[in-house]
């Protein structure tokens, strides 16, 4: 194809799926909702308001009265293995694990995120996100993480035996 | 030309699974925190029809390689955004296909994906020019 046939045909690929996404725009029932995403966006964490949202691991497991725990990690590492009793919550799958939140956690039990090790910041961006959709500032990011968690209860089984 | 008419079919699936729900599709590319949330709303209404634009364009001869050269820009814009999400360490679902599939399909798996397609795309146009 010459030079300008080939802008001609790109042009004409281009502007054609316009008209079923105008369409779409007016008529789609399931057409964005712009509210809810401008809202979603102000809920969206930044780095100014990540003060003192991470947590050590003993500090965590000393807070009264108790804390629901919260896996911020993709759901199939979940299932490989989690904390007892943590509840599964991550960006991808944000509406169904926060019903599961809503239903576990009691309103007086701090609410400690954490996502795969130090590394990770899923579990500062769910944390972030529980404090404004819950309005309490009672949520925290465990520093560390699974991994932080696994080394403690590695230390306990081996001091055990 | 088996290439193209591969990617054909993949760019005809993702945007027609992806046209019953912008409303869906427009959280997920918002979920990337790489435009507002106005922009991710046009992005997604227009998305997926230019995707089966661009597939139906890859089989139609005359549009053929206008497609390859758009179908290798839209999948680089993609690759570009699947990179960032991996260096800034996001936990979230491609979006590639809509919702409610490949949720255990993680940035790394959808990028490799992704160069795939490219690869299929671009090959048969060094052939091309190895030919001349």
């Amino acid at each position: 194809m010459s030079g300008p046939g080939l802008a001609r045909g790109a042009v004409w690929l281009l502007l054609l799926p316009l008209v079923p996404a105008l369409a779409a725009a007016l008529w789609h029932p399931r057409r964005p909702d712009w509210e809810a995403l401008r809202q979603a966006a102000a809920l969206a964490p930044t780095a100014a308001h990540s003060g003192g949202l991470r947590i050590e691991l003993a500090q965590a497991r000393s807070v009264h009265p108790g804390v629901l725990w919260v896996d911020a990690r993709p759901t199939r590492d979940f299932a490989a293995g989690h904390i007892p009793g943590a509840i599964s919550l991550h960006e991808g799958a944000w509406d169904e694990g926060f019903l599961r939140l809503v239903e576990a956690w009691d309103g007086a039990a701090s609410i400690v995120v954490y996502c795969g090790g130090a590394d990770c910041r899923a579990s500062e961006a769910v944390a972030l996100r529980l404090r404004r959709e819950l309005d309490t500032e009672r949520v925290y990011a465990l520093a560390g993480g699974w991994e932080a968690w696994q080394a403690v209860q590695g230390a306990a089984e081996g001091a055990a035996r | 030309m088996w290439a193209h008419l591969a990617v054909a079919l993949v760019f005809l699936a993702a945007g027609a699974l992806k046209v019953g729900d912008p409303g869906a599709f427009a959280k997920e590319i918002a979920n990337y925190r790489l435009v507002s949330p106005f922009v991710a709303g046009l992005a997604a209404l227009y998305l997926p029809w230019l995707e089966i634009s661009l597939g139906l364009g890859l089989v139609w001869p005359r549009l053929r390689a206008a497609a390859r050269l758009l179908g290798l820009l839209l999948l680089g814009v993609f690759c570009a955004a699947l990179v960032s999400t991996l260096a800034r360490g996001l936990d979230i679902r491609c979006g590639c296909f809509g919702g409610g599939e490949e949720s255990g399909v993680t940035a790394g798996w959808a990028l490799l994906r992704n160069l795939v397609l490219l690869g299929l795309l671009a090959f048969p146009v060094r052939l091309g020019r190895a030919g001349r």
